[in-house]
């Protein structure tokens, strides 16, 4: 080293340190979660978990850039970011975005944080929405978006319910008729499809969306009936369940998926039934890439005799830390989301249910004939209007401890199937394990 | 915080002081500017590994607030018992940690020591094709775990990946692998192991080249056949360097974290595996303060994991020590 | 015949060394194929290993997420960190080295105490020293937890002992102070300490994911590996892209290897070999 380079390299050194970080800081500061203003504009910081590469961001992108250009003085900005579970960090960090997406369940966190507008005041304020609009909305989702205490932080958007796909060819081959419509059918025909065609019959998931349904439709409750705050899990209906998802789970013709390479499974055509949400339909189609028709059918009914169709879907949520210029500017940007022409983008592009009953016809409009072909490119939203239509449509279970609760069940479930445990002792584990997290005996 | 670079430094030699003459000239300025010179690096260390390993005892008695103590509510040793409580899942991570050290450990050991053994040779004078082969089986231990984690998701893919593929070509039946709640912890140590051997293997190899070529040619001369050569005269040589593989390995498997997260799940809440069949005590802290965010409790985790590894290594030193010969 | 014999035997050995190696590389040949395989070929049995060269996958991935900030915040931690960690190591070790400084054995035992803390065991406490630094969600809160390293003091510390004591006679007859002979004669003499130190904390930092994963939300001070891992979550179905975006971000610490590998090898290596009598850095000085 030459004495002059020696002595640039160590006052580089000395002075880059910090200034390289703060160098990062004005990098930060450009795209600070709750910068207010930018050029004159408001900008609206939107975390949303929708890859850009997926048929939801896309749609999502589409909506977004027609707002902006449609609202000359506001930005939004999607950042992709795991909103659920990760704005609540940002917001013990007092870094929060303006806006984002998040799941039902994060939501009662984020609540004991203060951290959301009430946004009944915009619901039904001048720039809200007018009764016979806001009655539109599927009530059981609307429903869903209450707190216990009836306060409302969250407004529908993304909308999910369970679908089974099948792979249409095999489905011919094995020589098979119209898609399921009760359970021991969906297993025969599992089964079926395996000795016809060698393929795997049904890929079942291992998770609570899974389970919580088939405890509704068997007539189970989280709560026993009367006495809210007090755990019904040791129930005929959860002994039923437990056994169902045993069975299915242990037949030959069933293996279980992540879902994560679910996907792929399906669309290398070793695969006949594929559990899934509404919102995977896309997904799926655009895996398979033509070489299959991909069919759609709802989950059959349980011993009550009709489903319990589970809403799983995500929600906007404004933040509080927000100034209510930005909080203005997302709560226009969620209006113009579910207008008409938001959702018939959403629906058709993003292949998801639109939020409210009077999109529905605005959105067959849009995808034309094809509407109710099943298979056909919009079948999978069309089979979950038909859900929402039905009116049994339950959602998650929203609590202190509730991932916990959720884990306990889940494990306990997956302890039978994999029998190290009898059904009894499972139902006594789970609700003995759940309410000591219910009552925050266990874990504060 | 102190990145762990896995080197061997704390070796009790660096506490001899160097023997150089003092200087009364200057002595006292020189006093001075020692102070200040370690006073950044004193300063910095304070902030996050002397200050944070006393706050975190204390973390543990309350039902920790982020806005400090006077938000936080005292709460004794109430996350002491529940961690003590079957239900709440930290014994079972224990169990499944110590299982995983248990394997991780002794196999990198082996497998260290074989493949050291097969590319044994001076580590500073190599030919072009050793340094190449070498580089090979070193180049995974220096990639983020992230990345190379995603590869091994493929590779243990049920139905396509190639570890099953494998399994099909000697006739042996397919594997769940990470949708297994036998064998995914399996799979995350087939991962593990191949990205940090290169580590134990530059270790060994430096090790076999401190073996003196006269000793082994002794033991041939008095007759000893290749493995009494390996068994009575490497083997003690390389006895310091096992203890020290060993040590790291330990420490270095016990915190475990990226490639049990990005392996099993922990981009949709935390990682963790099938039945919690990955969830090390690691990945439990992880959940506990950052998923759930029950900070207070994850300090007694960390309280608890602390002194497992402090005890875990002391007892490895003195019963090493007692099987190592220092030549 | 017996020179014969130990022919083969090297023969042996080599394809035994080729295989081994072959077998580490493999996972990253498998990547780069899954990453240009046309559509067709990513989901057959057994497993195609001919790449396709298809660059939809790449496409798709640079679409997908802005890598170019991300990975300019991870050029900007890892060089902070490396420029940080080089000032505090060199001037602790430098004054740890120094046989006058009198609260030098007591430093050096607080020093050693910190190797102590398991990394992992204070995850919790430092985010809440962090939340109270303001330094949660930015780049500086990746760096500073950082910005000493006990291994650098103990580096320079070894490398500076090793300096002749003429060199500090004649720089105290020439009446020159402690931080002229550090800067003008110790530091330009300890070259292979400061490479040693630089590659430690490149590959250590580059790496680096729990702690920027816990105190990074949104974008605005994400590193490569996290987003990395968040695409994992978001496109875990897209095998090629996910292939494509493991490579994008091997790329850098791979090519950085390739110059740098027998640094590497024998700053590890060091370690083991005699530490009092050589300078532990001896093989860097070739």
């Amino acid at each position: 080293m030459k004495k002059k380079n020696r002595t640039a390299w160590f006052t580089l050194a000395l002075a880059g340190g910090p200034a390289l970080m703060g160098c990062g800081t004005h990098v930060a500061a450009a795209t600070h979660n709750t910068v207010a203003h930018g050029a004159g504009k408001t900008i609206v910081t939107f975390w949303e978990s929708h890859s850009a590469a997926n048929q939801q961001g896309h749609a999502l992108a589409q909506i977004v850039k027609q707002f902006n250009q449609s609202h000359p003085g506001i930005e939004v900005e999607v950042h992709v970011t795991p909103a659920s579970a990760k704005a609540l960090a940002a917001v013990q960090a007092g870094d929060p975005p303006v806006m984002a997406m998040i799941g039902h369940q994060p939501q009662y966190g984020y609540e004991q944080a203060h951290a959301l507008v009430n946004l009944k005041p915009l619901i039904y304020g001048p720039k809200g929405f007018p009764p016979q609009q806001l009655h539109q909305i599927w009530p059981a989702v609307f429903q869903a978006e209450l707190t216990p205490s009836h306060q409302q932080y969250l407004f529908p958007v993304d909308i999910k319910v369970a679908e089974f796909f099948y792979n249409a060819n095999l489905w011919k081959k094995a020589k098979l008729g119209p898609p399921p419509t009760t359970w021991s059918q969906l297993m025969s025909d599992a089964q079926q499809i395996q000795r016809q065609t060698g393929a795997i019959g049904l890929g079942a998931r291992l998770d609570h969306n899974d389970w919580l349904p088939l405890f509704y439709a068997n007539g189970g409750h989280y709560f026993k009936p009367g006495h809210p705050g007090q755990l019904d899990l040791n129930s005929p209906a959860m002994a039923q369940t437990i056994r169902q998802v045993t069975a299915r789970d242990n037949a030959p013709s069933v293996k279980i998926l992540s879902y994560n390479t679910s996907f792929e499974d399906f669309a290398s055509g070793k695969l006949g039934i594929l559990e899934n949400t509404a919102d995977g339909y896309e997904m799926v189609r655009e895996e398979v890439g033509g070489k299959f028709p991909v069919g759609v059918f709802s989950p059959p009914p349980g011993s009550t005799g009709h489903s319990a169709y589970l809403y799983q879907g995500l929600s906007f949520v404004i933040f509080r830390h927000s100034s209510s210029a930005q909080q203005q500017a997302a709560w226009s940007f969620i209006k113009y989301f579910d207008s008409p022409q938001g959702q018939a983008i959403w629906s058709t592009v993003g292949g998801e249910p639109p939020v409210s009953q009077a999109d529905v016809a605005n959105v067959e409009k849009m995808a034309g004939s094809q509407f109710s072909a099943n298979p056909g490119p919009y079948a999978g939203t069309a089979v979950a209007i038909r859900q929402l239509e039905s009116g049994h449509v339950i959602h998650k279970i929203i609590g202190p401890n509730q991932s916990e609760i959720d884990t306990v069940i889940q494990n306990q479930i997956q302890s039978v199937v994999q029998h190290k445990e009898s059904v009894s002792q499972a139902l006594q584990t789970m609700q003995k394990q759940a309410t000591a997290y219910l009552s925050g005996a266990a874990v504060q | 915080m102190q990145e762990n670079w896995n080197t061997a430094w704390d070796r009790p030699t660096l506490l001899t002081p160097s023997k150089g003459a003092g200087r009364a000239l200057m002595r006292s300025r020189k006093a001075v500017s020692g102070w200040l010179l370690v006073l950044p690096a004193l300063g910095i260390l304070t902030l996050f590994t002397y200050g944070p390993a006393l706050l975190v005892v204390a973390m543990s008695f309350y039902h920790w607030s982020l806005g400090g103590f006077q938000d936080s509510q005292w709460v004794g040793a109430l996350h002491y018992r529940e961690l003590l409580n079957p239900i709440s899942g930290f014994l079972k991570s224990l169990s499944v940690t110590f299982y995983y050290v248990g394997i991780m450990v002794p196999a990198t050991v082996a497998l260290g020591l074989g493949v050291a053994w097969l590319f044994r040779g001076a580590v500073h004078k190599s030919t072009p094709w050793l340094t190449l082969t070498r580089a090979a089986v070193f180049l995974p231990y220096i990639t983020p775990a992230i990345a190379t984690s995603i590869i091994w998701v493929f590779i243990f893919n049920p139905q396509f990946g190639l570890a099953n593929a494998a399994l099909k070509l000697f006739h042996l039946p397919a594997l769940g692998w990470l949708v297994s709640s036998t064998w995914a912890l399996p799979a995350v140590m087939v991962n593990n192991l191949w990205h940090n051997l290169g580590f134990t293997v530059v270790l060994f190899l430096a090790g076999l080249s401190n073996i003196p070529g006269e000793a082994v040619e002794a033991a041939w001369l008095d007759g000893a056949n290749s493995w009494q050569t390996f068994r009575y005269v490497i083997l003690p040589y390389l006895s310091p360097v096992t203890l020290m593989v060993v040590i790291l390995t330990t420490i270095q498997a016990m915190q475990a974290f990226g490639s049990i997260y990005a392996m099993t799940g922990g981009q949709f809440g935390g990682g963790g595996g099938p039945l919690n069949s990955t969830t090390t005590t690691a990945i439990y802290l992880y959940k506990s303060a950052f998923i759930f965010f029950h900070y207070g409790y994850g300090a007694a985790v960390s309280v608890v994991l602390f002194a497992v590894l402090l005890v875990m290594t002391i007892v490895q030193k003195q019963v090493g020590e007692r099987y190592t010969s220092y030549q | 015949m017996r020179l014969g014999q130990r022919k083969n035997q090297r023969v042996l050995r080599m394809v035994g060394q080729a295989i081994v190696a072959l077998g580490f590389l493999f996972p990253f040949y498998w990547a780069m194929v899954l990453s240009v395989a046309p559509k067709s070929r990513v989901f057959t049995l057994p497993p195609d290993l001919v790449p396709g060269w298809d660059f939809h996958p790449w496409e798709r991935v640079f679409q997908a997420a802005p890598w170019g900030l991300y990975f300019l915040h991870s050029v900007i931690i890892t060089g902070s960190t490396i420029l940080l960690v080089l000032v505090t190591g060199a001037t602790a070790g430098y004054a740890l080295s120094l046989p006058t400084f009198r609260g030098r054995e007591m430093v050096f035992g607080i020093f050693l105490a910190a190797l102590m803390v398991p990394p992992e065991a204070i995850l919790i406490p430092d985010y809440v020293v962090a939340y109270h630094l303001h330094i949660l969600n930015t780049l500086r809160g990746q760096v500073l937890p950082f910005a000493v390293n006990v291994f650098a003091i103990f580096i320079f510390r070894q490398f500076f002992k090793t300096l002749p004591s003429e060199l500090w006679d004649a720089a105290q007859l020439d009446g020159a102070s402690w931080w002229r002979y550090l800067w003008h004669m110790a530091l330009p003499l300890s070259k292979p300490a400061v490479a040693t130190v630089s590659l430690l904390t490149f590959s250590s930092q580059w790496s680096q994911f729990q702690w920027p994963l816990i105190i990074t939300q949104g974008q605005a001070a994400r590193p490569i590996e996290v987003a990395l891992s968040y695409f994992q979550g978001f496109d875990g179905t897209h095998w090629r892209e996910l292939a494509a975006a493991s490579i994008l971000t091997l790329i850098p610490i791979i090519v950085m290897f390739l110059f740098t590998q027998r640094y590497f090898v024998v700053s590890v290596a060091g370690r083991v070999e005699d530490r009092e009598s050589s300078s532990p850095m001896t093989p860097l000085n070739r």
